[in-house]
C-alpha cells in the first residue's frame, strides 16, 4: 500500500504536481484521469523514481527512495506509454526480460513467462520480432513482462500503467481492462492507471482519482466523482447521461 | 700417414672456407634512398636485392621489390630475400624486425640522416667500410673533396635562396633546421629567405616579400618542376629569381632521405648555373 | 526470425580461428615446412627439438609470427567487443567505440607524441600517449554529458562528435608544423600494424581481454534490459547511472590498450558486433563472446593477409579489416532488408 504526503512535483520553477495526501491501499483497481497537463505522468514517474520530487512516498512503511533497488523491481513494475526497443529481440525474450530481478529457475521462469503471455493475450505473438508487431501488441508484450516482473513479491506489488490501452482495438481494450481488475481483486495488487475514457472508469474502475492543473480535485467511486457538472469543470465539456438497469454511461 | 691425412682434411676444409668466404656474394637491403644512393655510387648496384619506396625506381633498381615503410619494416619480408646487410637510417624500426634480423646474421649499417657535408662523408665513410669497398669509396671521397671545393669557389654567399617543394595543387618553403632544403642551401653557401623551421605552405605574397635572389624548385614527379611552378604561379617571375632567370629544377629524388652524393652534383649545377646565367637553362 | 543458434555458430567459429591460427603459424615471407612451423611451438613448450627447424626459422615461428597472431586475437577480441557494448549502450546497432571520442583523443595523443617528442622515445611514448589521451577525452566526453539529471546518450553522442572535430582539427594542426618523415610516422600509425608485436604487448593484451570479457559478460543481461529503454531498464532494478559509466570507462581502456598496441584499426568494431547481431540476434549474453570470437578471427585473418599478400613489404591491416568485413556485411544487410520489408511495418 502506498502513502503519498506533501508531495511537490516541480520543473524549472513550475509546480507540475502537489498533492498532499493520498493513500492507495492494496487490491485496489484505481483510475487516475485529468486533461493533458494535469500532473498524471509526473504523479507516475514521482512514484516509479523517475522524477525528482519533495515530500514523502511511503510504500509498506518505508520510503520508496530506500528501497533496494532489486527489492524495489520487484514490487513496483510501470507499464511505459511508448516502447523504444529497436533490437530484434523475439516477444518472448523482451517478456523474459522481466525475470531480472527475480531469482527463479529457468522452468519456473519459462513458466511464469508464458502465464504471463496468457493473460496478456500475447503468447501467440511469442516468436515474433518485437519491433515488428504493432503498437497494441508491443503493449500488451510489456505487459506481460511487468507481470513477471511482479511475481515473486512478498509484500502486495504496485503496478502502474501509463495508458494502457491506447494503442488497442476495443476487444483488447477490454480485455486489459479486465485484467487490471483481476489483478487487483484476485492478487491483491495495487493498480494505478491512466485512462482517458470516462465510461471505461465508470464499468472498471473502483476508484477514480481527478487531476487538474496540478491538483487532485476528486477522489472517489467512479459514479459519484463523474458528474456531468464535474466533467465540465475539469474538462470544459459537458456530456449527457444515459442510464441503463446497471449502470449509465456518458456521451 | 694419419698426420698428413689429417692435415691434408684440414687444409681441404680452410681451402673451402676460403672459397666460400671468398665466393659469398653480398645481398645488400636499402631502406633510404641516400643509402641506395650511396650504393649505387660505390658500385654495388647489382648487389642491392630489395630498396624501400622513397628509393628511385628507374634504370636497374626498377625490377627490385619494395620493401615498404623503414620504421615499419617486415622482418619476415626481409628474411624472405637472404640479404646479408640491412643498409638504412638510424631511425629504422621496429625493433623486433632488427633484433630478429641480427639475430639470423644480417649486418645492420645504421647511418644517421645526414644534412651536412660532414655527416655525409662519415656515413660514406662508414658504409665502404662496411661492405668492404673502401677503395672505390676512395675515388668518390676524393671527387667529393674537388666538389666541395667547387662549391667554395662558385658560392653563392650573400644570395637569399628559396627552397621550395612543389607538389599537386601547391606548393611548400623549406625553413630552418635540419630538412634537405636547408642542407642543400647551406651546401651552396648561401641564406635561406626562410625564418621559421621546417616546411611551411606560404602565400605567393609572403614569398614575392621575401624576394629570393635564387629559387631551387624540387618536385615530386620526374620532369621539369621549375617550369611546371612557373606556368602555375606566374607571379615567381617578379621575384629577384625571376627577374634574373635564377629559377632551377632540382632533382627531389636526391634530397628525400637527406643529402646524397647526387644532391652534390645538383649543387654544382645550380652554383655553375648562377655563375653563368643561360635564360635558356634552368 | 531467422536466427543462427548460438553453439554451433560459435563451435564454427572456433574451428575457423584453428584453421587460422595454423595458417598463421605456417604461412608467411620465409617459406619453411609447415609440420616445422608447428612443431616448434611444442618444442618451445615441452622443451624437444623435433622441429627440424634452423635457429633463425625457430625464432620467426616463435618471435614474430606467434606473438602477432596471438596479439591479432586479442585485439581483434577487444575491439569487438567494445563495439558491442557502445552499440549496447548507445542504443545504436551503428555506433562504434569512437563515437564516445577514445579514438579521436588517442589519435591527438599519437600525433603530440610523433610531433613534438624525439624520434627515439616514440616506441613507447607513442602508445602511452594515445592511452593516455584516448582516457582522458572519454572522461571529457562523459562529463560533458552528464547533468544532475544523468548521463544523457544524446549527449554523450554528441559531445563525442564535437571532441572528434576538435581532435581532427588539433591533428591538422599539429601535421602542419611537422616535417615529412613525421608525417609519414603519423600516417603509418593512423592506419594500424601489428608488426610490432612482442611478448609484452600480447601479455596486455591478454590481462586486457580476461578483465573485460569477464566484467562485460557480467553486464550482458543488464545491458539487454538497456535495449528496453534507460527508464525501463532502472525499473527492472539496473543501476542505471553507474552501469553507463563503467561500460564507458571499460570500453576507453579496451580500446586505448588495443591502440596502445597496434594503432588504429577500424572496422573491427562497427561491423563485427553488427554482423553477429544479424545473424545471431541481439542477446548480449551470445552476443558479446561471439562477437569476439569473430573479433579474433578476422583480424587475424587479416592480418596474414597484411603480412603475405605484398611481400617484403607489408599492408595495412586496417584497409584488409575493411576489404574482408564489408562485403559480409552487405550481404547480410541485403537478406536483413528483405525480410524487413517482408514482415511489414505492422498495423497501428
Amino acid at each position: 500500500m502506498l502513502e503519498i504526503r506533501d508531495l511537490l512535483v516541480e520543473a524549472g520553477g513550475r509546480r507540475l504536481l502537489q498533492l498532499d495526501n493520498l493513500t492507495l491501499p492494496a487490491g485496489q483497481f484505481v483510475a487516475l484521469l485529468g486533461p493533458n497537463g494535469a500532473g498524471k505522468s509526473s504523479l507516475l514517474k514521482a512514484i516509479s523514481g523517475e522524477v525528482g520530487c519533495r515530500g514523502e512516498l511511503l510504500f509498506h512503511g518505508q520510503s520508496l527512495r530506500h528501497w533496494n533497488p532489486q527489492e524495489r523491481a520487484r514490487h513496483v513494475a510501470v507499464l511505459p506509454q511508448a516502447s523504444s526497443l529497436t533490437f530484434p529481440f523475439s516477444a518472448r525474450e523482451v517478456v523474459e526480460m522481466g525475470l531480472m530481478p527475480l531469482s527463479l529457475s529457468r522452468q519456473a521462469g519459462a513458466d511464469v513467462v508464458r502465464a504471463a503471455m496468457i493473460d496478456a493475450d500475447c503468447l501467440h505473438l511469442a516468436a515474433r520480432s518485437f519491433p515488428g508487431l504493432s503498437g497494441g501488441e508491443k503493449q500488451r508484450v510489456h505487459l506481460a513482462r511487468v507481470l513477471v516482473q511482479l511475481v515473486q513479491a512478498e509484500k502486495t506489488p504496485l503496478l502502474l500503467l501509463d495508458e494502457p490501452v491506447s494503442a488497442q482495438d476495443l476487444g483488447q481494450q477490454h480485455n486489459i481492462l479486465r485484467l487490471a481488475v483481476r489483478l487487483a481483486q484476485q492478487r491483491g495488487i495495487t493498480v494505478l492507471a491512466v485512462l482517458h475514457d470516462l465510461n471505461q472508469v465508470l464499468r472498471y474502475g473502483m476508484r477514480c482519482l481527478v487531476l487538474a492543473e496540478g491538483a487532485l480535485v476528486a477522489d472517489g467511486e467512479p459514479e459519484a466523482v463523474l458528474t456531468p457538472h464535474r466533467i465540465e469543470e475539469v474538462w470544459g465539456y459537458r456530456p449527457e447521461r444515459y442510464t441503463t438497469e446497471e449502470r449509465f454511461a456518458l456521451l | 700417414m694419419r698426420i698428413v691425412k689429417m692435415t691434408g682434411s684440414l687444409l681441404a676444409g680452410l681451402m673451402l672456407a676460403l672459397q666460400v668466404q671468398a665466393a659469398e656474394p653480398m645481398r645488400l637491403i636499402s631502406a633510404d634512398a641516400g643509402a641506395t644512393n650511396m650504393i649505387v655510387a660505390l658500385g654495388l648496384a647489382d648487389s642491392l636485392v630489395a630498396v624501400d619506396v622513397t628509393s628511385p625506381a628507374s634504370g636497374d633498381l626498377a625490377e627490385l621489390p619494395r620493401i615498404g615503410y623503414h620504421r615499419n619494416l617486415s622482418a619476415e619480408g626481409l628474411l624472405s630475400l637472404s640479404p646479408t646487410h640491412l643498409v638504412g637510417t638510424d631511425h629504422m624500426g621496429p625493433d623486433t624486425t632488427l633484433s630478429v634480423l641480427e639475430g639470423a646474421g644480417v649486418e645492420l649499417i645504421r647511418l644517421p640522416a645526414a644534412y651536412s657535408l660532414t655527416a655525409l662523408e662519415s656515413n660514406l665513410k662508414t658504409m665502404a667500410e662496411a661492405l668492404g669497398r673502401e677503395a672505390q669509396a676512395q675515388s668518390l671521397l676524393d671527387r667529393f673533396t674537388a666538389q666541395t671545393a667547387e662549391l667554395q669557389t662558385h658560392s653563392l654567399k650573400g644570395n637569399k635562396v628559396a627552397f621550395i617543394l612543389s607538389a599537386r595543387g601547391g606548393f611548400r618553403l623549406a625553413g630552418a633546421g635540419s630538412n634537405a632544403g636547408q642542407a642543400m642551401i647551406d651546401l651552396l653557401g648561401a641564406d635561406n629567405v626562410a625564418d621559421f623551421e621546417n616546411y611551411r605552405t606560404v602565400s605567393m605574397e609572403s614569398l614575392l616579400a621575401m624576394e629570393p635572389d635564387v629559387i631551387l624548385v624540387a618536385g615530386e614527379m620526374s620532369g621539369d618542376p621549375a617550369a611546371a611552378l612557373l606556368d602555375s604561379q606566374p607571379l615567381l617571375a617578379h621575384t629577384p629569381a625571376g627577374k634574373r632567370g635564377h629559377i632551377y629544377s632540382v632533382d627531389g629524388a636526391s634530397l628525400v632521405a637527406g643529402l646524397s652524393l647526387a644532391a652534390l652534383d645538383e649543387a654544382e649545377r645550380v652554383a655553375n648555373a648562377v655563375g653563368n646565367p643561360d635564360p635558356s637553362s634552368h | 526470425m531467422n536466427r543462427l543458434p548460438a553453439i554451433p555458430a560459435a563451435a564454427v567459429l572456433i574451428s575457423l580461428l584453428m584453421v587460422g591460427v595454423v595458417l598463421s603459424l605456417t604461412q608467411g615471407a620465409v617459406s619453411m615446412p609447415a609440420s616445422g612451423s608447428l612443431t616448434a611451438i611444442w618444442d618451445a613448450v615441452f622443451s624437444s627439438d623435433r622441429s627440424g627447424l634452423l635457429s633463425h626459422e625457430k625464432v620467426i615461428v616463435l618471435e614474430l609470427r606467434l606473438p602477432r597472431l596471438l596479439l591479432a586475437m586479442l585485439v581483434g577480441a577487444i575491439l569487438a567487443q567494445c563495439g558491442a557494448v557502445m552499440q549496447g549502450l548507445f542504443r545504436n546497432p551503428l555506433a562504434d567505440p569512437g563515437i564516445i571520442g577514445v579514438s579521436s583523443g588517442a589519435a591527438v595523443g599519437a600525433v603530440l607524441a610523433i610531433v613534438v617528442l624525439p624520434v627515439a622515445w616514440q616506441i613507447w611514448a607513442v602508445p602511452t600517449a594515445a592511452f593516455i589521451a584516448g582516457l582522458l577525452t572519454t572522461l571529457l566526453v562523459y562529463s560533458l554529458a552528464r547533468s544532475s539529471a544523468g548521463t544523457s546518450v544524446v549527449m554523450l553522442l554528441l559531445a563525442g562528435v564535437a571532441v572528434a572535430a576538435f581532435a581532427g582539427a588539433g591533428i591538422g594542426f599539429l601535421s602542419y608544423f611537422t616535417d615529412d618523415t613525421r608525417l609519414r610516422e603519423l600516417s603509418v600509425w593512423q592506419m594500424g600494424s601489428l608488426n610490432g608485436a612482442n611478448h609484452q604487448l600480447v601479455l596486455l593484451a591478454l590481462v586486457g581481454f580476461v578483465v573485460l570479457a569477464i566484467w562485460f559478460q557480467r553486464r550482458a543481461g543488464p545491458l539487454n534490459a538497456f535495449l528496453l529503454g534507460e527508464s525501463e531498464a532502472r525499473h527492472l532494478g539496473v543501476p542505471v547511472e553507474r552501469m553507463k559509466l563503467e561500460l564507458i570507462v571499460l570500453a576507453a581502456l579496451g580500446v586505448g590498450i588495443a591502440v596502445a598496441c597496434s594503432g588504429i584499426i577500424g572496422f573491427v568494431g562497427l561491423v563485427v558486433p553488427h554482423l553477429v547481431r544479424l545473424s545471431c540476434g541481439p542477446d548480449h549474453r551470445r552476443l558479446l563472446p561471439l562477437s569476439a570470437l569473430t573479433g579474433a578471427v578476422l583480424l587475424m585473418l587479416s592480418d596474414l593477409a597484411a603480412r603475405t599478400l605484398v611481400s617484403p613489404a607489408e599492408l595495412p591491416v586496417g584497409l584488409l579489416t575493411a576489404l574482408l568485413g564489408a562485403p559480409f556485411f552487405l550481404i547480410l544487410l541485403l537478406q536483413q532488408r528483405k525480410q524487413w520489408s517482408l514482415s511489414g511495418a505492422g498495423d497501428s
